[in-house]
């Protein structure tokens, strides 16, 4: 401050007609406030950037210009590479053209208005100079930038055009890491009445504390810790450098619980926002082929869809396991809340189907918002309100829309969803700022001239910290030479200035991971190694507080179940409380139960289910078919039909199917010996049975029932697993409750009962049980007096072992991976 | 140790001495394949290699070191960090004893000594670093740089994400897959032959390890060679000899068939019932010439050889069936 008071006094210039330009915006309040503290109350120079410099006498843009806003930038390209001929590859190159012309827009913002189409048509030949016809289109794309930078007005054309310059004593120009060719070529346009003040040299380094972490959780953790370390002694603000963002949200998060007050100028993207992963969720829940599982996302995160209603659609549709929602509305019918549901949501998908202009797409997502309760939400929330500002789904915005001829492109809906998205990827979200910040969070290079007690740099690794990464575009080293973008080895030398100045503070601490998420060991940066060769630093104490907390040992859950009597009673419940009680307490007492996923694969259960209704299906048609008739054939329509019923795909079934001639042959072969040698009688398939046993109902679904000569009935129960299996339910009858329930769903005095094993390589066979009857009278007792054990209030532990327990949905809540033992 | 360790080193298979090896292996003006077991050093020596390189006058991003796994690539830059690192701070004769160790002699070695010393100090102030990535990340990093008419002629996307294990992938393709061979009537029949002879889940293995190895396929294929890469039974088990393939050797009288008559003789002879039905099982299996009912009688259902006891008389024998 003192060198720009110094010149003002030194070329006899007034205050009021100097003006300091300085690198970048959030300078200016630390500027102003210098120079009042120095000058006092007199006169002040204007303190600004060219932005602001600039933007005080906005230059009115014209339709095509670039506009450096996506959204609008976007639609441009479309234009440009219609009239270049490339309009049927616009989708995949329009945001290419945009990344070029937004590299190349400083470089024409530099030249005067006048001047620009000159300098591109100079600049042009290098485009074009050796390129192999391999790299034809990527030539065009850059040729195209730069016709486009170039017929542009600039939002700095102000600045060259005189008339700010006017009347001017005295430009000061406070140089930061990187030139600004706008300012450059001001300054020289400005000759005597311009003084370039450069960068002082960079000072050593504060305090430097160096941390390695293990992962990127610890580093998070780590300077997270440095800050509260920082704030604690009094330091405040703490810069926290933002080097990586995802690691500084983390950060940002972990100090955000302890109630920091923190002013984040670095943000982030939209897209990761609330508001912005509704808006793309609505859109994507309505394209034309959806899955389930995006529309009922969609429809749970819908103001309007009641909640209890939503779960009811998604149960169903996991039960089903629906995964196209084209096939939704088949599956839940015409009657009944689910299929409310489903007519309000395909209303509002169908508003969203047909191709139309910009402006009317921006209406009809806005009016979908509204319908579905979100655009409220989204008002009343700062990132909503970015979001429609970035979209222009606001009425100033959509005025804006109407006004620009681009916008009246017709689009189809997956054109538009792409081109939201690229918004929202390419906006940045600020949260709300505190009057008084303890932490500032901050890219790099903006740590340049900032007051700050201590700086706390996580990511400070060989990958987020890279001295020379790959400049930014397309362009060859020649080109960028010969059109003025930055060299690689400038950028270079820029970063590790940037690195120099942001270790002025009286504090710093630099955090790197050794390894990555994904265990992969990474390298402090080379500036980081650097520092240490020359300084012969070593690693800083741990800067988290170490806290003693007394354990909480786990232990075994012991619930009473006497509150809640059960009316009925199935096999497999009845098997969950043999195999542990918790289970049956968690699962059948309390109902809950595990959703099955929306879009699985199918699998040995379809072909299981499949099998059970083709078998049905052939024994009751083939009562009523004549003796001779061909068994094979029939069973062969049934399969189809069984798989048409089922609405199986052909070719995800098809593995299965390929199975079948070897499963029909194999079952048929044994059916005929089943009815020569048994000379048993199918009755019925698949027929509901129950009866009262003490206070329940024991309720089951038995596969099939057979009757044999001497009256009594075979119950059979199909299994298509794996052979051994099925023997080792046989060979222990006091465990094996699920055919000697099944016999005591029937008023038989005596009956047999079997597993019938239907193979996938071809064998059937059938296993019996031969000690049925006894086994029934000992199930009965043991259900009796289980159930009286419950009543009375005998707690239900969790006992599980072995395979139960593998699958069991109920683990995370016996906690047994847990337990004190 | 290896007692003659002269004997561990051959150039163009004549033998060749430790020093002579490694003089050859890191020069740098030289084009050298390595061939050597793991854990014989091929990091050292490639890592050795980068030292000569960058002692040569290479610059730092001019070198490439392609690995199969991260854990490789990992290894490799983390030891050439440490060395550099620890050159760094070295004295002249440790660093002198570094280069006669990476094949430098006299003169040639005293003068790289303070150069071998300021490496660490050069290459940080280099900007960009020694290139040592996964094939993987390298491909993807020439994918992203390649011109888009090139992308459009291989039917490549403009647009990708690098996966870093195809399952997620393969799950996509496989209902795709099966959609696509019931609508082909040749394919079809195709699958519904191997799922009759092999079974569903042989031949979804099958297919996933076919799969897994598609870019060898692919290419065997393009050259007309898939009968020739595919190993047959009789090179994948030499022990086997010339006896054939498993299916036609029971049908055959020879040493395997007698083999396996002994061990189910042996077995039969058993006092535990369950091993002595085993032996009646491999008997009546080699009677008929019964490879699956062999397999039965001798292997669970994992295909793991099944626990006989240790005290069985004529164990010998069936191990060696």
């Amino acid at each position: 401050m003192s060198s720009i008071a110094d010149l003002v006094r030194q070329r006899g210039a007034h205050p009021a007609r100097t003006v300091v330009l300085l690198p970048y915006a959030q300078l200016l309040p630390v500027a102003r406030r210098l120079w009042a503290a120095q000058a006092g109350d007199g006169f002040a120079p204007r303190f600004e950037t060219s932005r602001s410099w600039a933007g005080a006498m906005a230059a009115q843009a014209s339709a095509q210009d670039l506009h450096l806003d996506m959204g609008r930038d976007l639609l441009t390209a479309r234009d440009w590479l219609e009239q270049a001929g490339l309009g049927s590859q616009a989708e995949l190159l329009a945001p290419r053209l945009v990344e070029a012309a937004w590299q190349l827009a400083p470089l024409a913002a530099a030249q005067p208005p006048a001047q620009r189409a000159a300098w591109a048509a100079d600049a042009a030949p290098a485009l074009s100079e050796g390129a192999s016809p391999l790299l034809a289109l990527e030539g065009a794309l850059a040729r195209i930038a730069l016709e486009w930078v170039a017929a542009s007005g600039h939002a700095t054309d102000p600045l060259l055009e005189g008339a700010l310059a006017e009347g001017l004593d005295l430009l000061v120009v406070l140089e930061g890491l990187q030139d600004e060719p706008v300012v450059q070529r001001l300054a020289r346009d400005l000759g005597e009445r311009a003084v370039r003040l450069p960068l002082p040299p960079p000072q050593p380094p504060g305090q430097l504390a160096l941390h390695e972490c293990a992962d990127p959780a610890d580093e998070a953790e780590r300077a997270a810790a440095c800050v509260l370390r920082h704030i604690e002694a009094g330091r405040v603000p703490v810069a926290l450098g933002a080097i990586d963002r995802v690691l500084a949200r983390r950060v940002r998060a972990l100090l955000a619980a302890r109630g920091v007050a923190i002013r984040d100028e670095s943000g982030w993207k939209l897209s990761t926002t609330r508001a912005g992963a509704h808006v793309m969720g609505a859109l994507r829940a309505c394209a034309w082929n959806a899955a389930s599982d995006t529309v009922v996302d969609w429809l749970k995160n819908t103001p309007e869809c009641p909640p209890l209603r939503v779960s009811a659609l998604e149960r169903l549709l996991r039960r089903e396991g629906v995964r196209d929602w084209s096939a939704v509305a088949h599956a839940v019918g015409s009657e009944g809340p689910a299929a409310a549901l489903v007519a309000q949501a395909d209303g509002w998908r169908e508003a969203m189907q047909r191709p139309r202009s910009l402006v009317q797409w921006l209406e009809s997502l806005a009016g979908l918002l509204r319908a579905c309760g979100r655009m409220q939400r989204l008002e009343s929330d700062a990132a909503g309100l970015r979001l429609l500002d970035a979209l222009g789904l606001d009425e100033a915005g959509q005025a804006q829309w109407q006004a620009l001829p681009q916008a009246g492109r017709r689009l189809g809906l997956a054109e538009f969803t792409a081109w939201v998205d690229q918004i929202l990827e390419a906006a940045t979200f600020q949260p709300a700022q505190p009057p008084q910040e303890q932490v500032v969070i901050l890219p790099l290079h903006q740590l340049l001239g900032r007051e700050v007690a201590a700086v706390v740099l996580a990511g400070c690794d060989e990958e987020r910290l890279a001295p020379s990464p790959p400049p930014p575009g397309d362009w060859t080293a020649a080109q960028r030479t010969a059109l003025g973008l930055p060299a690689r080895e400038l950028l270079d030398a820029q970063l590790r200035a940037g690195w120099l100045y942001a270790l002025q503070a009286p504090h710093i601490d630099l955090l790197w991971r050794r390894a990555d998420e994904g265990g992969e060991p990474v390298l402090p940066s080379p500036l980081v190694q650097l520092l240490r060769l020359e300084r012969g630093l070593a690693l800083a104490p741990d800067p988290r507080g170490a806290l003693l907390l007394q354990s909480q040992p786990v232990a075994r859950p012991l619930p009473e179940g006497r509150a809640l009597p059960l009316e009925t009673l199935s096999a497999s419940s009845y098997e969950d409380l043999r195999r542990c009680p918790y289970r049956f307490f968690a699962l059948r007492q309390l109902g809950l139960q595990e959703a099955d996923e929306i879009d699985a694969d199918l699998d040995k259960r379809d072909f299981g289910n499949w099998l059970h209704g083709v078998l049905r299906g052939f024994h009751e048609a083939l009562r009523e078919e004549p003796a001779d008739t061909d068994r094979a054939a029939l069973l062969d329509r049934m399969a189809q039909e069984g798989t048409r019923s089922k609405g199986l795909d052909e070719g995800e079934f098809l593995p299965f199917l390929a199975a079948w001639p070897q499963v029909r042959e194999g079952y048929l072969a044994w059916l005929r010996e089943h009815e020569l040698g048994e000379r048993a009688v199918f009755d019925e398939a698949e027929a509901e049975h129950e009866i009262g046993l003490g206070p329940v109902r024991l309720v089951g679904r038995i596969d099939r029932i057979d009757r044999l000569p001497d009256g009594r009935v075979l119950v059979i129960d199909y299994k298509t697993e794996a052979r051994a299996t099925t023997q080792d339910r046989i060979r222990r009858p006091g465990e094996d409750t699920q055919l000697a329930f099944y016999a005591a769903l029937l008023d038989q005095d005596t009956l047999r009962a079997a597993y019938v094993n239907v193979s996938e390589r071809g064998e059937t066979a059938m296993l019996e049980q031969a000690a049925v009857v006894e086994a029934r009278g000992l199930l009965a007792e043991g259900i009796l007096h289980d159930l009286q054990r419950i009543a009375q209030g005998t707690p239900l532990p969790a006992l599980g072992e072995g395979m139960v327990c593998d699958y069991c949905a109920a683990r995370g809540l016996c906690r047994k991976d847990f337990w004190k033992e | 140790m290896n007692p003659n360790p002269q004997l561990a080193f051959e150039r163009n298979g004549a033998p060749v001495s430790r020093a002579d090896f490694y003089a050859i292996a890191c020069d740098p003006h030289r084009s050298v394949a390595v061939e050597a077991c793991a854990g014989a050093g091929k990091t050292w020596m490639l890592v050795s290699r980068m030292l000569r390189s960058l002692l040569a006058g290479v610059q730092p991003h001019e070198i490439l070191a392609i690995t199969f796994t991260k854990k490789a690539a990992g290894e490799m830059k983390q030891r050439l960090h440490e060395w550099l690192a620890e050159f760094a701070q070295a004295g002249d004769a440790q660093l002198l004893r570094a280069l006669h160790d990476r094949g430098l002699r006299g003169d040639a070695a005293q003068a790289l000594v303070a150069p071998l010393r300021g490496l660490y100090r050069q290459l940080l102030e280099a900007g960009r670093p020694v290139q040592i990535r996964t094939f993987h990340s390298w491909f993807a990093a020439l994918l992203r740089n390649a011109p888009l008419a090139v992308l459009a002629e291989l039917g490549l996307p403009a647009r990708h994400e690098l996966l870093e294990d195809d399952s997620e992938a393969v799950a996509l393709v496989w209902r795709r897959f099966h959609a696509q061979v019931a609508a082909q009537p040749q394919a079809k029949e195709d699958f519904l032959a191997s799922v009759a002879a092999h079974g569903r889940s042989q031949t979804s293995k099958a297919l996933h390890a076919a799969l897994s190895k598609r870019v060898e396929f692919a290419l065997a294929l393009q050259h007309g060679v898939v009968q020739e890469s595919v190993q047959p039974w009789t090179a994948l088990f030499g022990e086997f000899g010339d006896q054939g393939e498993p299916a036609t050797v029971l049908q055959r009288e020879g040493p395997v068939r007698s083999g396996l008559a002994a061990a189910a003789i042996a077995l039969g002879r058993a006092a535990a019932p369950t091993f002595s039905a085993k032996g009646q099982q491999l008997q009546a299996a080699l009677a008929a010439a019964d490879l699956q009912g062999v397999c039965d009688a001798l292997l669970t259902q994992k295909g793991e050889p099944r626990k006989f006891s240790e005290k069985l008389a004529g164990l010998e024998a069936v191990r060696a069936a």
